[in-house]
């Protein structure tokens, strides 16, 4: 019973909170999904299936420049890698053994930034680790609802509104998650968003399969290598 | 590619994203979130990221292309002006960046 209650207010708080940033971003991913012709049903099997903006953003993108599959699956793959870092933090918190079982890899899938802050948020609160568990379930479910509801009605939207409009809200999402990635204090971070903001557009146009792989990972290496230097001579 | 269906795309594409969880949890508590390893595979995906999105913002496909170049590019430059001198606050940047499009967006200066 202190489960399912547990469950709910996780579910409660995210959609009282920080869910409703997770269905403004997902109508900026709908609108661009139904510009790409994207399916509302596949829409939301990739959302489900990604779960992290700048991948959702990048495989729209990518898609309809009609680049090769596995470049496909590689850009999107490391747009998205910062789930990793995320992943290993989260787990350790939320886990009841050492031993892995197929449920830390639900977890890990509809884990996210908002998620692991609201775990953080009441970890102190909520001392039982299998209640704070269910806490993290159903707030992540509640990320999902509402990235849903914000995909279904961006895509709705998308095929109602003047094209005005359609402009502005297309311009948000890529907006967001730009000034998102810049709100990092990490100087290897802000030098990378600059290094691939110049590097990647222009590899793109030298290939348009391999420019975002070969000119992200030449970027972000330049910027490791440059901040690491700074960090050693400080 | 573009011929196969969707769903078909749709697998592997996901997969390439479950990858990095099924290490996260495979790697949870063996390696620190704040290794060299971990650094580096972040400036990778925040280079790959930005570079999306400013190639998604200032040279996109569709009907944002209909938009004027200056409109995007004044929106986004502004947006991150204002992000920055509002002491990073993104609800800041956000509301100065979209703006700035849509009012030069809708004046259709290029």
């Amino acid at each position: 019973m202190r489960e399912k209650q547990t469950y709910w207010r996780g579910f409660k708080e995210c959609i009282l909170g920080p869910g409703w940033g997770v269905f403004a971003s997902m109508i900026g991913f709908g609108t661009l999904a139904s510009e790409a012709s994207v399916p509302m049903l596949h829409a939301l099997i990739i959302m489900a299936g990604l779960w992290s903006m700048p991948g959702l953003i990048a495989f729209v993108d990518l898609y309809n420049s009609g680049i090769g599959i596995l470049a496909l699956v590689i850009a999107t793959g490391i747009a998205n890698v910062r789930v990793l870092p995320v992943t290993i933090a989260t787990i350790p918190e939320i886990r009841t053994s050492q031993k892995v079982k197929p449920a830390h890899f639900f977890y890990a899938q509809f884990n996210s930034v908002n998620a692991y802050l609201g775990l953080l948020n009441v970890k102190q609160k909520i001392e039982d680790r299998r209640l704070l568990t269910q806490y993290f379930v159903g707030f992540c479910m509640g990320t999902v609802f509402l990235g849903s509801v914000g995909v279904t009605v961006g895509m709705t939207l998308a095929g109602s509104v003047s094209p005005e409009i359609l402009r502005i809200l297309i311009f948000v999402t890529p907006l967001y998650i730009l000034l998102l990635a810049a709100s990092s204090r990490r100087p290897s971070i802000l030098l990378s968003i600059a290094a691939g903001g110049l590097v990647v557009p222009y590899a793109q146009t030298l290939s348009a399969d391999w420019g975002v792989v070969v000119g992200g990972v030449l970027a972000g290496t330049i910027a490791y290598f440059i901040a690491r230097r700074w960090r050693q001579s400080t | 590619m573009t011929d196969l269906p969707h769903w078909l795309i749709l697998v592997p594409v996901i997969f390439g994203t479950f990858f990095w969880k099924i290490i996260g949890v495979v790697a949870a508590g063996k390696i620190r979130d704040d290794s060299e390893v971990l650094e580096w595979v972040s400036c990778v995906a925040f280079a790959i990221t930005a570079g999306i999105m400013i190639k998604v913002l200032m040279a996109p496909s569709g009907i944002l292309a209909d938009a004027p170049l200056l409109a995007r590019f004044c929106g986004v430059a502004f947006g991150v002006t204002a992000f920055f001198l509002s002491g990073r606050k993104i609800i800041v940047g956000l509301g100065v960046g979209l703006s700035v499009f849509a009012i030069l967006s809708y004046l259709n200066l290029s």
